[in-house]
This record gives structure tokens, sequence and C-alpha cells, in this order.
């Protein structure tokens, strides 16, 4: 290359070359839009099969002179088989049914035993040991996959060794980071993380009234004793508190349906009611061993044969617990407790205090 | 990416390896962050359902659809013209080695006036080094088309820079 204007050529493009941006998120990017693709197609099928069938219906209407059904309610984004939804705060992601629930998080050396499976992990409220956490991945003989909801994420694909690939995907302040050996699980979760517009799959907002109100009640509905019998349980976890500069509060969400769904709404009506307690105390004091801040709270929704009935129920360790469904406030039973915290796979959500409920 | 074997290489594997290469193409030919960006992941996408059939040699379909998302239709249709700064005042710089970074920079901005295929073939033959026969698989010519293109684009700089170092004189 002894043109001058060939070597001034390659040394132009050379130079101007560094300043091509960066690759870090290309490939989180690129999966974000073949999700968002796979998506539009499946909804765009669905929009397809919904004009079929409401042509067949007009035409159908237009041979019988009939009036058409009306439209079914709206139902939950269907996951895809063998797997679920999992929200905190203002994001959804879909995973495995394998994977559960769980306090396992990136503090890899701070944890004192491997979990049996896979896990997905969330911020919680309680004390988290720090000392001594490494940032590295742990020895291949402890990792396990996981699924990880955090703040402060950096969004990216990074492999950590033999085999094993941490990726991140970042919405705002919160985001989601995958760690596991299987690229393909991997990429169907990252390609599923969604933000919550509106409700999650199980019809939970982000938010609550009932967060950082502990007088707050439910101000619909007449009653659970009124609603005949129970269909569907929305269940939705909040942080107690919050605040403007924090995220949303919601901490994970799931329902109840059929069978389940029935036996809750039964032992709701059948739980004993708490006396004088026509209102939950927001002043339980430090002296009675409480500590409201670090409380978490449940909002459900029953869906019955004659209505719809919100319950909210606070887990202080002492003083405001119970089940109100803004008419009357119920004690904690196992009935009705245990089958609600299975369902978001949170044991440690109820307080030590508490415990006893769940044996 | 070589891949194990035969067998073609894993999709992620392959745009980990070479994502920032295509990226730094990309934006040799856009000649803009955001719109290299755009292209690249465009160019993946598209290629993430053919993968099976492409991923023999995964670099010249991607590096195909970049070229080709710059000269899309509707882009030539807004823009037919790439503004340049005035050739004249390119080269005003110090002596020594600044004349020569002033005269890279002029390149640089010279190759904005370029259109989109010639840009294409020298990027191609000068940052990537290849030959004619690849260039023009990945342009979808002849290597003689190749030959030709890059002969004019070189004709053009020449030209613009002389004639900017006329004005200098």
């Amino acid at each position: 290359m002894n043109d001058p204007t060939e070597t001034l050529l390659a040394q132009s493009l050379a130079n101007h070359a560094t300043e091509a941006p960066s690759d870090t998120s290309l490939l989180a990017d690129v999966h974000t839009r073949l999700g968002r693709r796979r998506r539009a197609r499946t909804a765009g099928a669905a929009v397809l099969a919904c004009a079929a069938v409401a042509t067949a219906i007009t035409g159908i209407n237009n041979l019988t002179n009939e009036v058409a059904p009306s439209p079914a309610p709206a139902t939950v984004a269907q996951p895809a088989k063998g797997w679920h939804w999992e929200s905190y705060s203002n994001i959804q992601i879909q995973v495995p049914d394998s994977w559960q629930d769980g306090t396992f998080s990136h503090l890899w050396t701070c944890r004192g035993g491997k979990p049996a499976g896979p896990t997905v992990g969330r911020p919680t409220t309680g004390i988290v040991p720090m000392m001594a956490c490494g940032s590295l991945a742990p020895p291949v003989a402890e990792r396990v996959s996981h699924a990880f909801f955090d703040y402060n994420l950096q969004p990216g694909v990074f492999a950590r060794g033999n085999g094993w690939t941490e990726e991140a995907k970042v919405f705002g302040a919160v985001g989601v980071s995958v760690f596991t050996d299987d690229d393909a699980v991997r990429r169907q979760i990252i390609d599923s993380a969604q933000l919550i517009t509106g409700t999650d799959a199980y019809g939970c907002a982000p938010s609550s009234p009932a967060v950082g109100n502990t007088r707050w009640r439910p101000e619909t509905g007449d009653g659970v004793a009124a609603m005949g019998e129970v269909k569907s349980i929305q269940i939705c976890a909040y942080r107690g508190t919050t605040s403007a500069n924090q995220p949303p509060p919601l901490v994970a969400s799931a329902q109840l349906t059929g069978d389940d769904a029935r036996a809750v709404g039964e032992a709701l009506r059948e739980a004993p009611e708490i006396p004088d307690r026509g209102v939950f105390s927001g002043n339980v004091t430090a002296a009675e061993g409480c500590q409201v801040s670090d409380s978490e709270i449940l909002v459900l929704r029953l869906r019955g044969d004659s209505g719809e009935q919100e319950v909210v129920s606070r887990f202080a360790q002492c003083g405001a617990t119970g089940f109100d469904d803004g008419l009357m406030v119920r004690q904690l039973t196992k009935p009705v407790l245990k089958p609600v915290v299975d369902a978001i796979n949170r044991p440690e959500f109820i307080p030590p205090a508490l415990q006893h409920l769940l044996r | 990416m070589a891949a194990d074997g035969d067998s073609p290489p894993d999709f992620d594997a392959w745009v980990s390896h070479r994502g920032a290469h295509l990226l730094r193409f990309a934006y040799l030919i856009t000649r803009d962050r955001n719109r290299a960006e755009e292209v690249v992941q465009d160019a993946l996408v598209a290629a993430y359902p053919r993968w099976s059939r492409i991923a023999s040699d995964p670099d010249a379909y991607v590096r195909r659809c970049i070229v080709n998302a710059n000269i899309s239709a509707w882009r030539r249709i807004f823009r037919r013209e790439t503004l340049v700064d005035d050739p004249s005042i390119l080269g005003e710089a110090g002596p020594d080695h600044a004349i020569a970074h002033a005269d890279a920079d002029s390149v640089w901005q010279l190759c904005a006036s370029l259109p989109t295929k010639q840009r294409a073939a020298v990027v191609l033959r000068y940052y990537e080094g290849l030959p004619d026969a690849e260039i023009a698989e990945i342009l979808g010519c002849s290597a003689s088309t190749v030959r030709s293109q890059i002969h004019r684009a070189l004709a053009s700089l020449r030209t613009t820079l002389s004639s900017s170092e006329e004005v200098l004189r």
C-alpha cells in the first residue's frame, strides 16, 4: 500500500473505528428484540384468531339474528408450558416451574449452603449478611441456576467460566440477572422479562394504597362472608413501606384457583374475628418488640360466585396481624395462611413470631 | 469465530465474539453510533431465524445486511446527499504529524461523500483487509465491480484532496 491516499484511508478508518459503540449490551438488545418480535407474532396470531372467531360469530348472528355472547374477561398472560411468572417491583419474568423463590442471591460467598434446585431471588427487607462477601462466582460445584431481581445491575452478558453465563437486563432502577449453564433457559427468561404496565400476569399492580398506610382498609365489596364460593384468589405481596425515591414495592405475586381457592375462601370465612379490631393499629412500638418497617403485607383479591372482595393482611411481629376485608378483621389461621404463603413461595415472608402457623 | 470441528458456531457465542467487530464495521459505514447499533441489531435479528442455514459463514450474511440496511430504498430517498465539511477547512493544521492527522481526518470527512456501496468497498478493503472476491460476495457483485468501485472512490478522494490542497496554497 504505497499510495499515500490508500495509506491515509487505512489510517483514518483505523482511527475512527475506535469511536464505534460498545458491544456490551448488543447480545441482550438483540434478544430483547427477538423476544418482542415473538410476542408480537403471538399477539398477531391471537388477533387474527379473534378476528376469525369474531367474523364467524358475526356470520352466525347474521344468519340467526341472535345476540352475540358478551366478550370473555381478559385472561392472564399464559406462560410457556412448564413455566410460570415471577414478579418483583415493576418487572415480571417467566421461569421454569422448577425455579422456586429463595433467598439465594449474588452474594455467593455469604451463603451457608447450596439450595436444592434453581431459585428466584429477591432483595428482601430482612438482614443480609454482607461481611466477607465476594463478587466472584463460586466454584462450579457450588453453583446453582438462579434468576435474581436487583438494583444497580450492569446490563450485559458475562461469561462466568465452565459454560456458566450471567445475563442481566435492566428496566430503570430495577433489573433481573439470570445465572445458569443452560443458555436456552437463560435466553427464554431474559426474553420474557418485561415492565409491568398496569398489572402483572396475576393481576397485581406494582404498588397498592395499602403500602405505607397501616390504617388503610378495603373499601369495596360486601365482605368475605357475602361473596359465595371463591373461584380464584390473586395474591400480591408488597413491602410494608415505601418512599418516593424507591422502586415500586411489589415483592411477589401468585394466584390460587379451583379447590385451593375454594378451600382458602372457606377457611377465611371461618377464621375467628379479632374482637375490638375494627381497624389495624399503626401505633405498635419498639417496646412491644415490633419492627413495623420490616413488615411486608399481602393484598388478596378473591373472586367468588357473588362478587369480588379485597382482603389485606399485615404481618408485623406483634399487634397488627390478621385478615381485614374492610368490615371485619379475622385471625391469621394456618388453613388460610399456609396455602397463600406457599403460592408465593415465600416462607420467610412470615415473621418468626408467626412461624408456628406454618408448621 | 472458528467453530469446533465442523459444527457451526452458536448464535450467542458468535455474536459475543464478533459483536464489537460488527459494530466497528457498521460505524465506519454509517458514521453514526446510534445508526451503527441499529443496523447491527437489524442484521442480527434478521440472521437469527436463518442461523441454521447461514451459520457456516454468518460474517458475509450479516455484513451484507449491514450494508444493505444503510442503502435501503426509503433511506435513499431521504439521504441522497451526505453533508461534508468544506474541504478547504479540513487541512488547516500545523506541520509534521499534525498535517498527517489532519489529512487522515479529511479523508474520514470525505468518505462521507462516497456512495454507500463505494464506502463499504473501501472499508472492506482498507479496514477489514478483505480480498476482492470476499468483498464481492458481501456486496453482491463481481470482483471486477469491486475493483471499479474502489478505483472510483480513490479517484474521488484524490480529486477532492488535491482540490483542498489547491485552496490552501
